[in-house]
């Protein structure tokens, strides 16, 4: 059994506006270990990015409260931290590599200001020994002539530089884990493939787990060792990256895989979505919450909200019609009873 | 940075002859002159005629434009008649007792402001979030005089705290001087403190909901630093051209406020003058005034480079 880095067990967070409860995150439960690369997947406000910052507890709105599970990190309970000491995991032993990149850097400070400031906030270091480390780490995400981009104010630097500056402050602390929220989303393709590419050579040569939030299959398939599908606050799927591509179970995993397009897709033909829309978060809770976009659903996706059952060694699936002994075959019709 | 200060210099010159033309002809408009105010109120109609001939009052209004400023390129701005001493020299005595309390004024405005306006921001819809709207609107809407004589009221009259007027003098010690200053400054600094506090809250809002502010914390900095290093930092420029503003509405404020507690400075001075139709000093003391305006929005706009390096001129 490997050690685990990071156990989340019935995780939730609920955004208290004054229309009503949204329940970004509903219950998540996954861990992560050492070296790990875990991708998560999912459309747009289906709660990846609210649950990666639940992680460090450091969520955007004030209206959003953590409100059950634990997160372990590293044997520590993170709830239980202390401010100071919750301060000093971030950065640290748990570094954060947002998505877009030319707002992640404090605009009227240079490059070397706020890498030396991150180092000693959490290393007794004085600033020329600091710098020092600083532009050996730029040196390191590969960025050209680091001296001189050290000594540079963000706006001066590309989209893609900067995400390098970002990552580059990211390891500096040399963290166990690296949450990355959709890092190569703002990017254009060719930065995008270096960028993971980058993520990845580090990640070899400090052993960091990366947890990656994207709505790319396609990074997913590239770097991912485990894939997490989440769905509206919960997670639908999760298996080994091998399995999921292979033998994917949820309807909704099916309708992403479906969604991507392809080289080999015809041109001009419209690419295929998933019907509707994700539901209000403020409404969900009650049965399957995919169930009125999904073609196979039945009553008992009204009535009950499915279970987590694991399908097969390591892949898990909360689907009512996915289990050891009952299959739904995609594409063909729902003959279990609802 | 040199080009900026040339051409800033430059168009000092239009903005300078354009407020000594106005205030020249406005001066002109006002009934009564110089000289009938020396004569007296019964005085000889030839009287008046003679001594306005001596004032070369008597040319037509554009003749004598062209000799005052004909004159103020030879550096002289002519004499007070009420003071009777060279304007110049009178507004160099006056200039450094209205910065005493302007500046002062403006600097705790300043302080409180942005203290009250950060943390209403930071703990909005918390009672001292409320407590700041309430402020403010308070803040810019009494009127100065009516707060000076209130607080005239309270402190001097009713509690016998502090003086009522006039400025001290340094000989009974620094005290002297700092009571007679509290009141003043009070006054003045209640209302850009109140545009401080606004400004600042919700420059503040704007900016503790960016991405940098939460990717800092996530970076695991002291969240003392985040918001006043950071935070602050990128909040400025708004708080800075409110203060250039409030700079020159204060300076030239400052006639309100000293009249009503005699402060020595030039605002006492520009109400007498008016008061007597001293012709030169009116046009000298609002010239001054002028000038102030210019060089304060100079320095602030030296100040927004300083802080944004985004801008360079």
């Amino acid at each position: 059994m490997e050690e685990k880095l990071l156990e989340i067990s019935g995780l939730r967070t609920y955004f208290f506006t004054k229309s009503g409860v949204a329940k970004a995150v509903d219950g998540v439960s996954f861990d992560m270990t050492q070296g790990e690369t875990l991708g998560v997947v999912g459309e747009s406000g289906c709660g990846k990015s609210v649950m990666s910052a639940s992680i460090i507890r450091l969520l955007a709105s004030k209206s959003g409260k953590i409100v059950d599970g634990t997160v372990t990190f590293n044997g520590t309970d993170v709830s239980k931290l202390s401010r100071e000491e919750l301060r000093k995991l971030r950065g640290s032993d748990v570094a954060m590599i947002f998505q877009d990149p030319m707002t992640t850097l404090d605009p009227v400070f240079k490059v070397s200001d706020q890498m030396i400031e991150m180092l000693q906030a959490h290393r007794n270091i004085d600033r020329k020994t600091a710098a020092k480390e600083c532009i050996q780490a730029l040196a390191d995400v590969g960025i050209p002539d680091p001296h001189k981009r050290f000594d540079s104010y963000p706006f001066e630097l590309s989209g893609g530089m900067c995400q390098r500056v970002a990552i580059a402050m990211a390891i500096l602390a040399r963290p166990k884990l690296i949450i990355a929220d959709e890092p190569t989303t703002a990017l254009d393709v060719t930065m995008q493939a270096q960028i993971l590419k980058l993520l990845k050579d580090l990640q070899e040569k400090y052993g960091t787990s990366i947890l990656i939030i994207t709505h790319n299959l396609g990074v997913v398939w590239q770097i991912c060792d485990n894939v997490m599908v989440m769905y509206a606050g919960k997670v639908v799927e999760k298996a080994n990256v091998r399995e999921l591509y292979s033998n994917p179970k949820h309807p909704y995993t099916w309708g992403l895989m479906d969604s991507m397009p392809s080289l080999n897709d015809t041109p001009k033909e419209p690419l295929s979505t998933i019907d509707g829309i994700p539901p209000d978060l403020r409404l969900v809770g009650k049965g399957c919450n995919f169930r009125a976009r999904c073609r196979y659903a039945k009553q008992c996706c009204e009535d009950t909200e499915p279970e987590m059952v694991e399908v097969s060694d390591g892949h898990f699936v909360a689907c009512h019609f996915q289990s050891k002994t009952t299959n739904l075959v995609k594409g063909e019709e729902n003959r279990n009873d609802g | 940075m040199i080009r900026l200060i040339w051409k800033r210099l430059l168009q000092l010159i239009p903005t300078v002859l354009i407020v000594l033309s106005v205030t020249f002809v406005i001066t002109r408009i006002i009934p009564g002159n110089p000289a009938s105010v020396l004569a007296g109120p019964e005085a000889d109609p030839r009287l008046i005629a003679e001594l306005e001939a001596k004032m070369g009052l008597d040319k037509s209004i554009p003749e004598q434009f062209l000799i005052y400023v004909s004159d103020i390129f030879k550096g002289d701005f002519g004499t007070s008649l009420n003071y009777n001493e060279p304007v110049f020299q009178l507004i160099l005595s006056r200039i450094p007792k209205t910065l005493m309390i302007t500046f002062t004024g403006l600097i705790v405005a300043l302080i409180l402001g942005t203290l009250l306006g950060t943390v209403s921001a930071l703990r909005q819809n918390s009672w001292i979030d409320h407590f700041c709207t309430v402020f403010s609107l308070l803040g810019a809407s009494l009127p100065v005089f009516w707060i000076g004589i209130m607080s005239i009221f309270l402190f001097s009259v009713k509690l016998g705290w502090l003086p009522t007027m006039g400025m001290g003098s340094i000989q009974n010690g620094l005290w002297d001087i700092l009571s007679h200053m509290l009141l003043p400054c009070l006054c003045l600094s209640l209302a850009p403190m109140a545009t401080f506090a606004r400004t600042t809250r919700s420059s503040m809002l704007d900016t503790v909901n960016n991405d940098y502010i939460r990717a800092l914390r996530a970076r695991g900095l002291k969240e003392r630093k985040v918001i006043w290093k950071h935070a602050f930092k990128n909040a400025l420029p708004p708080i800075i051209s409110v203060l250039g503003v409030q700079l020159g509405i204060c300076f030239s404020g400052a006639i309100l406020t000293e009249n009503i507690f005699s402060w020595p400075g030039m605002g006492t001075m520009i109400s007498t003058a008016i008061n007597t139709r001293d012709y030169a000093l009116i046009q000298g003391a609002i010239l001054t005034l002028a000038v102030v305006n210019v060089a304060v929005s100079l320095i602030m706009d030296i100040i927004y480079m300083l802080i944004n390096p985004k801008i360079k001129i």
